[in-house]
């Protein structure tokens, strides 16, 4: 990392930002903190951006070029309704140690997947509940945990939690 | 003025490197006589000088590609440019050898030793210390001192490594001169 930044930087390495490449709007995830190396002394940030098939993209964009992610609890409610929920509680069927923990990301396509890698994360990291799953539902006794695991790893509230339950359904 | 790069080196980078040269001084003296703690020292100083001067070279290519792209037109072309500009940047991972430095720099449209070279003739001694550091930055992470590869010059000498130093500050100063004579060529603006 460049020992030359002095002003407060806006964006972290880790944090998620959007930006125009060529045609599209993409989704990257900032990795390194250049410092002032851009024309007229702006900010230089290294991003990795997720390519289909192929190996992510490194490269540098001024600040100026670039947005904050914001990832709003609809945006998550939607991904677990969708099936999301169901793979995330496939992860803990039989236990392990440590504890299997869930984490949202962007896919190469800018698409919310699950990740187990906490650098990749934009959400998430609670442990998973253990079997928490009976057959494409929630296993009924463990409803309750399910809805903590979702507020406490995904930020939702308690409404949002007991919807994705609901929609995803209860077994048996 | 200085590019950004250069003003770095010049100061934090530069602090960083007379800390070594204050430690070893404070373990060793400056008096005649085998200091074994020293070597280390020196060890570490050559690793640093190294480490500073690659961050130094990465940092002035950086600056480069943002300013060459900084003029191109539409605006939402410039973020792919650059990446491509730095695809496989050997800087990002490998040692400022005058190949990977010739071989990124030489992206940008100029054959830079060529030009480096043509700005001061004791530029080709001071490029052949680069590859001299380089021998033994190999021999201290591996822990292959063979005296082959290091011509024989076991142990490393503080005088050594301040000399290497000095090549790379004299290199420091024409790797600037250069990009921003290139840059001003191509864009009509000097960036620094």
């Amino acid at each position: 990392m460049s020992t030359a930044h002095r002003r407060r930087a806006r964006y972290h390495p880790g944090d998620w930002v959007a930006f125009q490449f060529g045609p599209d709007p993409v989704r990257a995830q900032v990795i390194e903190n250049r410092g002032p190396l851009g024309a007229g002394g702006r900010p230089l940030y290294r991003v990795r951006l997720g390519r289909l098939w192929s190996e992510p993209l490194e490269f540098e964009v001024s600040e100026d070029q670039l947005q904050s992610v914001d990832l709003d609890s609809a945006q998550v409610v939607e991904y677990l309704k969708q099936g999301g929920l169901l793979e995330v509680l496939r992860k803990n069927l039989s236990g392990g140690s440590p504890s299997p923990r869930a984490w949202l990301t962007f896919d190469a396509q800018g698409q919310l997947c699950l990740t187990a890698q906490a650098e990749r994360s934009v959400r998430g990291g609670a442990e998973i509940p253990l079997a928490a799953l009976f057959g494409n539902a929630v296993f009924r006794p463990k409803e309750g945990e399910v809805v903590d695991f979702l507020k406490e790893g995904f930020g939702l509230s308690d409404a949002e939690a007991a919807g994705v339950v609901r929609t995803i359904g209860l077994a048996p | 003025m200085p590019s950004a790069a250069l003003q770095d080196w010049r100061t934090s980078r530069a602090r960083a490197l007379n800390q070594v040269e204050q430690a070893h001084a404070a373990v060793g003296g400056t008096g005649r006589g085998r200091r074994y703690a020293t070597q280390q020292i020196n060890h570490a100083y050559a690793v640093l000088l190294a480490s500073h001067f690659q961050g130094f070279c990465r940092d002035l290519h950086s600056e480069c590609v943002n300013h060459l792209v900084d003029c191109l037109q539409p605006a939402g072309f410039r973020v792919t440019v650059s990446a491509a500009f730095v695809y496989g940047r050997r800087l990002d991972r490998g040692n400022a050898t005058p190949g990977n430095i010739g071989s990124d720099f030489n992206r940008l449209g100029l054959d830079f030793w060529a030009r480096v070279k043509s700005l001061d003739a004791r530029n080709e001694s001071r490029m052949r210390r680069l590859i001299d550091l380089n021998e033994w930055w190999n021999a201290i992470a591996h822990e292959d001192f063979s005296t082959v590869k290091l011509g024989g010059r076991l142990p490393l000498k503080l005088a050594q490594v301040k000399r290497w130093r000095r090549a790379r500050h004299r290199l420091s100063y024409s790797f600037d001169e250069v990009m921003r004579d290139s840059i001003q060529s191509v864009t009509g603006t000097s960036p620094w």
